[in-house]
């Protein structure tokens, strides 16, 4: 008997792994609550991953900000000249996202906004291949529930799988084969369900063969999914095969999902009609991606503005000041600040949104740029970052005045309950203006296949 | 007295000292989560498999090397999405098989290491193919070339590896 001893073990051990396999599949089903033993797992490696993680941001904080700060007159220069040509051009995309608010005013659209949002920082990941998942320093205590959606200012990362404790959560990525987003491609238009693979490939799912798909194409979230809301950038068409039945689209995505480091979880949306009135309004995405960037403080001298709304709030350093990066500010309502009724519509409206003047921004500009404006370009070379304690917030509603003290400098974020910029999020408009706002038909979302 | 982590055989059987016996796991553990993150082809390697596979061969003792096997798997399973288990089971058939192979087998020297370890790579990665493709229902992609180039590599780690935590055994 003893001769088999070790074999029995063997064997009880596996059966025992076995039958507890067996149990969850069936279970999962029925309980998604999380495991007991995920619970201590997470809980014994999360810390060192959160630890070196803070080691790792503030050595690289305190280099980047006050020792390493080579070129960045020069980047300063750049970025200023880079903010008045977009001004230019944000003047005619205005014009362009306003009819296209007007048209869904008239056709009744409803629209998704992002009401608020919570900055997370990625500590760690399932150290396997075959599940790709990461896992960020933020959980139940932030509001995180399962099924929120993750993005970046690039784009969609995933969704919250699981919430493990009050500060850890398990974040599914799209490129995960258990994944699936309804998409919807920019130019033809055709909706379909973006998946993974297991290489890590995303392609999407449910376009018939004779359609028309082009490489290069933008593809967006549909809002379909019930959790991604509308307008997000996903990826592009890196490749297309025909099938006999289904086009196999591969896609690019659009969020680094190998390097992610920070991201933002949806916590909040909001769905409305739009109105005319309410047409300047800031675009949810606009609102992320200003949200993000920190490039390196500009030198003294920033317009005056500036140290109004960028003041932090909440104890959280900014992670953007418009004016001092010199990103112009958008989206001050129409109702905030009407450019006939308010002629200087001063940093306390702004700032009550968390908006910058955008003619304080940039005073040598030719450009009338009022306060107004319906859409905001953010120069895609900005580094990103952002904060992991921050909780950021593009509330709907209209903004309060403030004091300057209280609000942020943050675009659409308020830390004093009131509400900021609403976002609608729509996807950019038809080249050659890349994030311009067009008017989308009717989706019929029904029936699309959820995350 | 020290506590041990130690099995009774008596020829070239080392032992563990308990902090070492959960601590190199669990840095494993830690290190094959975060430093993907950072560098994506690090995922490649599967450090908790080479620790199994030490412990193993230095150890020499079937049942409790399938059962820290069993521990190792289970705990880099709850760090997926997946049910718990399919780690759990390769491990703790390849830990099994170390062992026994351990016993019959020169385990100090590199090329046998290099061996054991693109051996067991491969069969681990076997077992868990076919448990989450057969049991689990996932659409998982075989590759022969890029599981053999990942023994491989996994092997040449574990030459260095090995030599490493060589220090750590203590003579039972």
């Amino acid at each position: 008997m003893g001769r088999y001893r070790n074999v029995s073990i063997l064997a009880a051990a596996i059966f025992f792994q076995v039958v507890g396999l067996a149990v969850q599949i069936k279970r999962r089903t029925e309980d998604d609550s999380t495991r007991l033993i995920r619970v201590w797992t997470v809980n014994a490696v999360t810390p060192f991953e959160k630890g070196i993680v803070w080691l790792q941001s503030g050595t690289s904080g305190i280099w980047h900000n006050y020792i390493y700060l080579r070129g960045v007159r020069q980047q300063n220069r750049d970025l200023q000249q880079q903010i008045q040509q977009m001004q230019l051009e944000q003047v005619r995309l205005r014009q362009d996202a306003q009819q296209a608010r007007r048209l869904q005013s008239l056709l009744g659209f409803k629209e998704q906004f992002i009401n608020k949002t919570v900055a997370a920082q990625v500590i760690g990941s399932s150290g396997s291949e075959q599940s790709r998942l990461v896992y960020i320093d933020k959980g139940s205590d932030e509001g995180i529930r399962n099924d929120m959606a993750v993005i970046t200012a690039n784009g969609v990362v995933g969704k919250v799988s699981n919430v493990i404790n009050g500060s850890t959560s398990q974040v599914l990525l799209i490129n995960d084969q258990n994944s699936g987003v309804g998409t919807i491609l920019e130019q033809s238009r055709l909706q379909g369900v973006l998946k993974g693979k297991a290489s890590g490939q995303l392609v999407l799912d449910k376009i018939m063969s004779e359609e028309e798909v082009k490489l290069g194409d933008q593809v967006l979230t549909s809002g379909g999914d019930q959790i991604f809301p509308k307008g997000l950038p996903v990826g592009t068409v890196s490749d297309v095969h025909r099938g006999s039945e289904f086009l196999q689209v591969t896609i690019k995505p659009a969020a680094a999902l190998n390097h992610l480091e920070e991201v933002l979880v949806i916590t909040q949306k909001l769905e409305r009609e739009p109105s005319v009135a309410g047409s300047a309004q800031v675009r949810a995405a606009d609102i992320l991606a200003q949200r993000l960037p920190s490039v390196p403080d500009a030198p003294a001298g920033s317009p005056k503005n500036t140290n109004e709304a960028g003041t932090a709030a909440a104890g959280a350093k900014p992670l953007v000041k418009p004016a001092q990066t010199g990103i112009p500010a958008s989206g001050a309502t129409a109702s905030a600040a009407p450019p006939k009724s308010k002629p200087q519509p001063e940093s306390e409206d702004v700032a009550a949104s968390g908006l910058a003047n955008p003619r304080s921004a940039a005073p040598q500009s030719n450009t009338q740029a009022p306060p107004v404006s319906g859409t905001h370009l953010v120069p895609a070379a900005v580094p990103i970052k952002t904060p992991s304690s921050t909780q950021v917030t593009a509330a709907s509603g209209q903004p309060k005045q403030t004091s300057p003290s209280k609000t942020s400098a943050i675009p659409g974020q308020s830390t004093n309950g009131s509400p900021a910029k609403v976002a609608p999020l729509k996807p950019p408009s038809v080249p050659p203006a890349k994030p311009a706002v067009s008017v989308t038909p009717p989706s019929s979302d029904t029936g699309e296949p959820t995350h | 007295m020290a506590m041990t982590y130690t099995s009774r055989e008596q020829i070239e059987v080392y032992r563990f000292n308990v902090p070492v016996a959960i601590g190199v796991p669990l840095a494993a553990i830690f290190l094959q989560a975060f430093v993907p993150l950072r560098l994506p082809w690090f995922s490649i390697f599967d450090l908790p498999l080479l620790v199994v596979i030490f412990f193993a061969m230095a150890r020499r003792s079937p049942v409790a090397v399938l059962l820290t096997g069993a521990i190792i798997g289970l705990v880099q399973d709850s760090l997926t999405h997946y049910p718990l288990g399919v780690y759990g089971i390769s491990k703790t058939v390849v830990g099994y098989g170390a062992s026994s192979l351990g016993v019959k087998l020169d385990a100090e020297s590199v090329p046998t290491r290099l061996l054991i370890t693109t051996g067991f790579y491969v069969v681990h990665q076997v077992i868990y193919f076919t448990i989450a493709r057969g049991l689990v229902g996932l659409n998982l992609h075989w590759s022969w070339p890029r599981e053999l180039l990942a023994a491989v590599v996994n092997a040449i780690l574990a030459v260095f590896l090995f030599a490493l935590m060589d220090r750590l055994k203590q003579r039972a």
